[in-house]
């Protein structure tokens, strides 16, 4: 499935962030739905869950209750449509187009746990024989397809449409992500509500494949659908069909054609309309032009959506934290793991996550793995929570490789006389890590470890600077992670980028560790979901050990609607499909 | 010239200026332009008012038709009659009917006093149109008889031009034309040639007194040339320093000059049976007339001046009593005669 | 004069490929539409490149910059880089429109205005009326455009609408039509244009009135003011056909050559209200690295500013006949 692929175009103007997808090994404690909690700002929290009752028990009744028309802001107009090519590499375009309208096999529920769409009988499971592992390696799925799945012209869903999916990924110009496709050897499609995909070899991240699903009867014949579904997508599998689409709006109406009454829409239409500009948002958002939206985390938020705004905030995807580039040009000397270890004990991360969130949710979290977000599946730990302000650490860790503190006020100092101190960079005019800046700056000192702050424009640092390894040793911005907690190419001992290579990869803090790249790679051959956990556990401690880089904090979503106007909304926000992946459940008051 | 017979040919005072006070803001303080003038303009005939330049001459010009500048100038004493009306306390309605249908103007640099961006043959007709109903081709038509009249050659073609498209002569000539159209009663003419090249100002000059045979209005010319004044005023008024020291008949004053400032003036004019070599001049400079001297104004610069001229001003008198001149100076009698 | 424009044609045509240049190499630097793919993990190495090579990324900058100028002077706009191959003329034509009528409307209010409260300052000069207009054009000035847009949007989205106990928003705080709304509604689209006007014409104005009533100071102290006051014309006359008539020649051409000066203050303006014009056009295709809608943009917004200086300059010759050479007289910038 394209979710990994909605990092990159998430963070546009000054919160920009370099995509990056995360996998781990299950990590015990947290409970099952051990993720960051949503944090309520407004009294008014109550209302989401009664309307979804409310919604469910009118569920078995074919009419669409409620009806209206409930209209939405989009933080980032879609330039196309097109599922395959580049297109859906935009969250926005899956947010508010691609999941409303296209079906897919396995689906992320709205706590990102894994389960069989509508469009599946059953999940496929070792149990029902579905997931098979043959002794020379093949490894095979078969989908069971739901008797009542059935397109919006009327014609049903079936194995052909799995196998026109394959190919399209891979025949298509300008494809996107072929990863996991690629290993597909033979998609059998002799009964049609049954689809026999076989893969050359394990493939644990199976789940994230087939979505969307593409319709055949529809795109067919050819497999290359490059020109296709720019602008308009004139079929539906899902909840919603595509009504009318432009540079200005963008309008849902309820497919009723759509077999799963649990989300048959409540409302009549939805129309979506940009809102680019935050402030203008808030401003649509307080007037009622718009009755919800689902912006990135701004300063200020608790204070600003007030009075009739409901908001909640928490969960998020993109982890944040201290990058460190190991092979970066400026550093003065070798960023060994003794100071990569000092430094994350000389930081406050509590009082970090504190400045940076505080004043968009309340009691932020610490992230305390490096590579998984908390408010996806079990793979965050607590790997790194022994880190803290730990000053005979620092000392210890620094004194064996022969630092020296001559002013007990001062920085450390090497044999050679060079200070510690490290070039930091982030994106300028992004107040939230500059705050960050200001008070890490702060916090060190104390510490004998010392900051030289550069600052570069988003598109210097993320576009020209990170791919070429030309930053840090230290850069602070978010990187993104996947409901799949694949981390391979994060860590893989023949991905850093160098000049050698011709900077391909995207192993960019030139963490060479030979131990956490093979077990990046076993998790993604893993297919049995214990053990993975145990391999993504194992990984994590590796990782806190090593420290490649230094976790601050998770980025949380926010889904802010007017609650005069809007009831239902708020509980899509931990989803990977976006704040309005539940937009079914929605109703128009008022 | 439309309705001659209306016209008052008789020498009855037109335009008569009493005591007129009119002060300027300048950078400098507030200055007296005019101070305490008294003139009287008979019908049919020329009044030179002759001074140096900055002696407030064109102020007391503007003074009369009520167009100082606005923010900076003011008249604060005295009357402006016009056939016994005071027009400084006239309605701004009423001046704008007696502005160019009764007493007109012409300006010194017709450059910068004709519109740049109007026709000249417009400029005419918006005269005549803005005080008579005539039709638009009605005035355009007289607008070019005016041009022939004041000696434009080509008039139907000259009046499509704009003012840089014309000669300075030309130009002043349409300023002529424009001031004549209605006939107006008095013909104020601030300095009309002094833009202009010698050879081009005696033809002016010639087309200014030629007009002003054939109308019958009289002229109020302002000027600093006394030889402009000998050969086409009836009478001279000199003035200095915001005051008149001398009025009277052209050929009485230049005959005979009563005020040492007259004397010193006719003396500086270059004549033709002069002998080449320098002019005398009169010494020293005009005073600063933010704060003018106490006494008589040309005291400073005056050979006869006594204590009594350097602490009271001088009245105005008739000298000789009997005579047809005034003048303002504590020692009259000595002038010339000495 | 004919000559003129010409030689003036002749120099702007190698500044246009300078400029078209620069952007080029500017959009490559600052954006690319492939960077979003960079790291974005699932995307495989082998699949960015042939990305690129589809996109034609892979060749030298001077061969795509001769290959899009080729294209463009003959009319082909071509077509999307990230908008997956679809025509760019459709957008930039519906941008461009949008922009036209939003500067024409908010340049039509402001010279209304501006002109009015310049000639009506310089004629009061020194008045309650000169100060308070002098001061509130400082304002205009200093006001960024941004936040003048926020706060429109609050005052009549929000504040006004709230105070007079009314429900929905007096006017709508942005797009060019409300939500829902399909196909053409004259209203509707001149409500959506109101706000934006305003946040655009602030500046304009203060600008606007301070060029009239520096220039109608000069030209009502002119000698042939005078003249037409000695004429016995009525003041109105003497104000607007002899006063106004000649201020108005600075004013114009440098109104005509300030219309580059709009470019930023648009910019943000379309996006504050999500205005989708040539502004909101240029923001979206710098994020998205997409240089096939970003160049002609930008070139289109470089033509017409050209082509307005040129007007500017034969305009003047044509507002005013003493300057028929096209030799240059603005009215001073530092009014």
């Amino acid at each position: 499935m394209s979710l990994l692929l909605v990092a990159a175009a998430c963070g546009s103007g000054d919160s920009d962030q370099p995509s990056d997808a995360g996998a781990a090994p299950p990590a015990g404690e947290q409970s099952g739905d051990g993720r960051t909690a949503a944090t309520e700002v407004s009294p008014e929290t109550a209302a989401p869950t009664g309307t979804d009752d409310a919604a469910t028990s009118e569920a078995g009744t074919e009419t669409a209750g409620g009806g209206g028309e409930l209209i939405l802001a989009v933080e980032q107009w879609p330039e196309c449509l097109n599922p395959v090519t580049s297109c859906a590499n935009a969250s926005w375009t899956l947010w508010s187009v691609n999941t409303h309208v296209l079906p897919r096999l396995m689906e992320l529920d709205l706590q990102n746990n894994y389960q069989a769409s509508p469009t599946l009988a059953e999940e496929p499971t070792t149990d029902n024989g579905g997931l098979q592992v043959a002794d020379d390696g093949t490894f095979t799925l078969t989908y069971r397809l739901h008797p009542d799945a059935v397109w919006s012209d009327g014609t049903s869903m079936t194995s052909s449409d799995v196998w026109y999916t394959w190919r399209a990924r891979l025949d298509t110009d300008g494809t996107l992500n072929t990863v996991g496709y690629e290993l597909i050897t033979d998609v059998n499609t002799d009964d049609p509500q049954v689809a026999v995909v076989t893969f050359s070899e394990p493939y644990a991240p199976w789940r994230d494949l087939f979505d969307p699903i593409l319709p055949a009867h529809h795109l067919g014949p050819d497999t290359n659908i490059a020109d296709r579904w720019n602008d308009e997508i004139s079929i539906s599998g899902g909840p919603w069909l595509q009504h009318s689409w432009s540079q200005d709006q963008h309008v849902l109406v309820p497919n009723e054609l759509y077999w799963d009454t649990e989300r048959r829409p409540l409302v009549d239409r939805v129309v979506m309309v940009p809102r680019e500009d935050t402030d203008s948002e808030v401003v649509a958002l307080q007037t009622g032009e718009v009755m919800a939206a689902s912006p990135q985390p701004f300063p200020g938020a608790a204070e600003r959506l007030g009075g009739d705004l409901t908001f909640v905030g928490g969960g998020g995807t993109f982890i944040e934290g201290l990058w460190i580039n190991q092979n970066a040009p400026d550093r003065r000397f070798e960023i060994t793991r003794n100071i990569r270890q000092a430094v994350a004990y000389s930081l406050d991360r509590e009082l970090i996550a504190d400045v940076a969130l505080g004043s968009i949710i309340e009691d932020p979290q610490v992230l305390q793995c490096a590579g998984w977000s908390p408010a996806v599946g079990e793979w965050c730990a607590d790997d790194f929570a022994h880190y803290g302000q730990d000053l005979a650490k620092v000392t210890e860790l620094l004194t064996a490789e022969g630092w020296t503190r001559p002013d007990p006020d001062g920085l450390w100092v090497n044999a050679e006389g060079t200070e510690l101190v490290l070039q930091w960079n982030t994106v300028a005019g992004n107040k939230r890590r500059e705050d960050v800046q200001a008070l890490v700056s702060e916090m060190t000192a104390p510490f004998g470890i010392g900051w030289e702050i550069i600052n570069y424009d988003p598109g210097e640092l993320f576009q020209n600077r990170l791919p070429s390894m030309n930053f840090g040793p230290v850069a602070l911005f978010a990187n993104s992670t996947s409901p799949d907690p694949t981390v391979f190419r994060l860590y893989d001992i023949d991905g850093i980028p160098s000049e050698a290579n011709g900077f391909t990869g995207q192993n960019f803090t030139a963490y060479a560790s030979q131990e956490a790249s093979d077990l990046a790679a076993a998790i993604d051959r893993e297919v049995d979901a214990a053990a993975r956990l145990a391999l993504v556990r194992q990984l994590g401690e590796v990782l806190a050990t090593d420290v490649p880089w230094i976790p601050l904090y998770v980025l949380p979503n926010l889904v802010v609607w007017n609650s005069t106007l809007v009831e239902g909304a708020g509980n899509a926000l931990f989803s990977a499909y976006g704040g309005f992946a539940d937009i079914y459940d929605w109703r128009v008051i008022g | 010239m439309n309705a001659p017979g209306v016209r008052s040919s008789s020498a009855a005072t037109l335009l008569s200026v009493r005591n007129l006070r009119t002060e300027i803001d300048t950078e400098n303080g507030t200055v007296t332009a005019a101070d305490g003038v008294s003139l009287d303009l008979h019908g049919d005939e020329v009044l030179a008012v002759v001074g140096e330049s900055g002696c407030g001459k064109t102020m007391l010009a503007l003074s009369i038709l009520g167009l100082l500048p606005r923010r900076t100038g003011r008249i604060v004493d005295g009357q402006v009659l016009f056939r016994g009306e005071d027009l400084t306390q006239a309605t701004p309605a009423r001046l704008r009917e007696i502005r160019g249908a009764e007493i007109a103007m012409i300006f010194q640099d017709a450059l910068t006093g004709l519109h740049p961006l109007q026709r000249v043959g417009d400029q005419i007709v918006e005269m005549i149109r803005a005080h008579e109903p005539a039709r638009r081709d009605a005035a355009r038509r007289r607008a070019v008889d005016l041009l022939d009249l004041v000696g434009i050659p080509d008039p139907d073609r000259r009046a499509e031009s704009f003012p840089h498209e014309l000669s300075g002569g030309m130009r002043q000539r349409v300023m002529i034309a424009m001031a004549v159209a209605l006939d107006p009663a008095v013909l104020i003419a601030d300095e009309p040639t002094t833009a202009l090249d010698v050879t081009v100002q005696a033809q002016v000059l010639e087309t200014l007194a030629r007009i002003s045979g054939d109308l019958n209005g009289s002229i109020l010319l302002i000027t600093h040339d006394f030889g402009v004044v000998a050969g086409f005023a009836d009478r001279v008024a000199v003035m200095y320093a915001g005051r008149l020291v001398e009025q009277g008949p052209v050929a009485e004053v230049y005959g005979r000059p009563r005020h040492p400032y007259t004397a010193g003036l006719l003396a500086s004019m270059p004549r033709i049976d002069d002998v080449p070599g320098r002019l005398p001049r009169i010494a020293g400079t005009p005073p600063n007339l933010v704060s003018p001297p106490p006494g008589c104004r040309f005291a400073p610069r005056c050979s006869l001046a006594g204590d009594i001229c350097r602490e009271v001003p001088p009245e105005t008198r008739l000298w000789p009593p009997d005579g047809g001149v005034t003048v303002a100076c504590h020692h009259a009698e000595q002038v010339g005669a000495g | 004069m004919i000559a003129y424009a010409l030689r003036r044609l002749a120099i702007t045509v190698p500044v246009l490929v300078v400029i078209s240049f620069g952007t080029f190499w500017a959009a490559g630097q600052i954006s690319s539409p492939t960077a979003q793919l960079t790291l974005n993990p699932r995307i495989s190495p082998e699949t960015k490149q042939a990305y690129v090579e589809l996109l034609g990324l892979d060749r030298p900058l001077h061969v795509q910059y001769g290959k899009w100028l080729g294209n463009f002077v003959t009319g082909d706009f071509g077509t999307s880089l990230v908008k997956n191959g679809q025509d760019v003329w459709p957008f930039v034509e519906r941008a461009l429109a949008n922009t036209l009528l939003l500067v024409a409307a908010a340049v039509s209010l402001s010279l209304l205005i501006g002109l009015a409260v310049g000639t009506i300052s310089a004629i009061r000069q020194g008045s309650l009326w000169d100060y308070g207009s002098v001061t509130v054009s400082f304002l205009g000035i200093s006001i960024p455009v941004f936040w003048l847009g926020l706060m429109l949007q609050l005052f009549f989205g929000l504040y006004l609408a709230n105070w007079l106990g009314v429900g929905p928003p007096l006017l709508p705080t942005a797009g060019i039509y409300s939500p829902g709304q399909q196909g053409f509604d004259l209203l509707d689209r001149v409500r959506h244009l109101v706000l934006p006007t305003l946040a655009l014409s602030l500046q304009l104005v203060a600008v606007y009135s301070r060029y009239m009533r520096a220039s109608m100071l000069e030209v009502m102290s002119a000698d042939y003011i005078r003249t037409a006051r000695s004429k016995g014309l009525r003041e109105s006359r003497v104000v607007v056909r002899h006063g106004m008539r000649s201020a108005l020649v600075p004013v114009t051409t440098q109104v005509a050559i300030d219309i580059g000066q709009l470019v930023g203050g648009l910019i943000v303006t379309e996006r504050v209200f999500q205005y989708p014009g040539m502004g909101l056009l240029f923001l979206d295709s710098l994020e998205g690295g997409d240089y096939t809608i970003l160049l002609p943009t930008v070139m289109i917004a470089a033509v017409v500013v050209f082509a307005l200086n040129l007007v500017a300059d034969l305009l003047y010759g044509v507002l005013d006949p003493r300057v028929r050479l096209g030799r240059d007289r603005r009215v001073a910038r530092n009014v």
